[in-house]
């Protein structure tokens, strides 16, 4: 061996150990004694998990703190309560195709902010739940609630979201999408790029500055500007003509209370933007404009005809 | 501080998980060795510098590093070292690892590998047989390839310090190596 043919012969005076031969004996191929090497790549699979669980949560319906302004770290062990991220599924090998989802979610009166491991941006809104698995080859994605994402492009591992009957695929762009249980449509609106959607047969393509909706008859666009359907991310609350059912439900969602709506009032609608919204200045606001009244109920509010008695 | 160093801050601040990931490539290797070097345990070195990196993504945004990247590293893992020392969990941590290590410590002995006559495996066996703090500086300065003066800044040491260090280390490999030479 050409390195202990160096060595035969050396004595106490001479040179130290051949350099070479040392960074050789160092090498990671080669066997260790009472020691194992280091598990670098294990390592980091484990971190890389542990800081895709954290997330910057906030309170909709506390204005003081500001919108994002003073961001919180929160870890989901420490704080269940807050935003609950877990990694679902046991460990899988990278050789199978089973997904290994990870869930993010957020209850009334909170939005959280991260990032998942490719990069992307995303904004869950309140009461929403958003499982995803991103790995080397794949990007799959599946929300339920109000989200904004943020995709970063990578043409190797398309990025696809399933949200309701709709599947989204997108190669890098902005986009909310709006996909509530208890709504009917599922509201995709592109404020950058271009998605293409996918519903029962129909088959859509949304650029930038295009609004789309997804229901059990197929995917059709709607009239409307895509920011309407973002402004919920900058802590604004807007609705378009909405019923007052479907803004009991909104406003459940933001202030964490339980708002219900008479079915007298119900179908009163209502076109609003509030930049800083209170519970009590929307209820106030709302109200005035539908000739209804908020009466306080042991759960939260009761949105009555101005006229009415609640019993 | 590498250029790569400086880029790689910048984006771990911007919250670039990728840039994070070539730092944790970079420096996990070199950051276990030191915390093994004061705790003795390569699994409880593992999970301090695993919480020294959790930190660093944690508070990237509050990171004040004054001089480089690695020397701030470095230290963190020297002080995480101490730190875990000091609180007299030791017995305690090496009770729970003892049962994972001590398969490892049945591996062959340097003796027994010398008989292979693998010069490359002796000398490996021989440095990993080192005192802790001698065999750092072997590791630093020979596998991770830093100068005598970065591996006394991150041994906290002087740079005549390391000299002694890695001439003793020499004495004794040589040592080790000569009688391998002999027995063969």
């Amino acid at each position: 061996m050409r390195g202990a043919e160096r060595l035969s012969g050396m004595r106490d005076d001479e040179a130290p150990l051949d350099e070479d031969l040392l960074r050789r004996a160092l090498a990671s191929d080669v066997p260790t004694g009472s020691r194992r090497g280091w598990d670098t790549e294990g390592a980091w699979r484990t971190l890389r998990d542990r800081i895709a669980t954290e997330a910057v949560v906030e309170r909709t319906d506390d204005r003081s703190r500001g919108v994002w302004a003073r961001r919180k770290v929160v870890r989901w062990l420490a704080t269940a309560a807050v935003l609950v991220v877990a990694v679902g599924g046991a460990w899988y090998s990278h050789a199978s195709n089973t997904p290994r989802y990870h869930t993010a979610t957020t209850q009334r009166g909170q939005r959280a902010r991260f990032r998942l491991d490719d990069g992307t941006q995303v904004i869950l809104g309140p009461a929403s739940t958003l499982r995803y698995d991103v790995t080397s080859h794949a990007r799959r994605v599946e929300l339920t609630g109000l989200a904004q994402f943020r995709v970063v492009h990578d043409a190797s591992r398309p990025f696809v979201l399933r949200a309701g009957r709709a599947e989204v695929t997108d190669v890098g762009t902005e986009f909310t999408v709006r996909a509530f249980a208890d709504e009917d449509a599922v509201v995709f609106a592109v404020t950058e790029g271009e998605i293409g959607v996918q519903a029962g047969k129909g088959r859509l393509s949304l650029t930038a500055g295009h609004v789309g909706r997804a229901d059990s008859t197929g995917v059709q666009r709607l009239a409307g500007a895509p920011s309407d359907y973002a402004q919920w991310v900058g802590g604004q609350l807007a609705f378009q003509n909405a019923p007052l059912s479907d803004v009991a439900r909104e406003l459940s969602r933001w202030f964490d209370v339980d708002v219900r709506v008479d079915t007298r009032v119900a179908q009163r609608r209502v076109s609003a933007t509030y930049a800083s919204p209170t519970l009590d200045g929307v209820l106030s606001a709302i109200t005035r404009a539908t000739g209804s009244r908020a009466e306080r109920t042991s759960a939260g509010y009761l949105l009555l005809p101005r006229d009415a008695s609640g019993r | 501080m590498t250029s790569s160093d400086l880029h790689d801050l910048d984006r771990l601040r911007a919250g670039d998980v990728s840039s994070f990931e070539a730092l944790f490539f970079r420096y996990h290797a070199t950051l276990c060795e030191i915390v093994d070097a004061y705790v003795g345990s390569q699994a409880i070195a593992e999970e301090l510098v695993q919480d020294l990196f959790h930190t660093l993504w944690r508070d990237r945004n509050r990171l004040a590093i004054r001089g480089s990247l690695r020397s701030y590293l470095c230290v963190a893992a020297r002080n995480r070292a101490l730190q875990h020392l000091r609180h007299g969990a030791v017995a305690r941590r090496h009770a729970q690892v003892a049962a994972t290590e001590s398969e490892v410590e049945r591996e062959p002995r340097a003796d027994e590998v010398l008989e292979r006559q693998e010069t490359l495996v002796a000398l490996r066996v021989a440095i990993d047989a080192l005192p802790p703090r001698a065999r750092l500086a072997v590791v630093l300065r020979w596998r991770d390839h830093l100068t005598n003066a970065d591996v006394a800044e991150a041994m906290g040491i002087s740079v005549k310090g390391v000299e002694k260090l890695l001439a003793s280390a020499m004495t004794r490999l040589r040592d080790l190596m000569r009688s391998h030479k002999r027995d063969r």
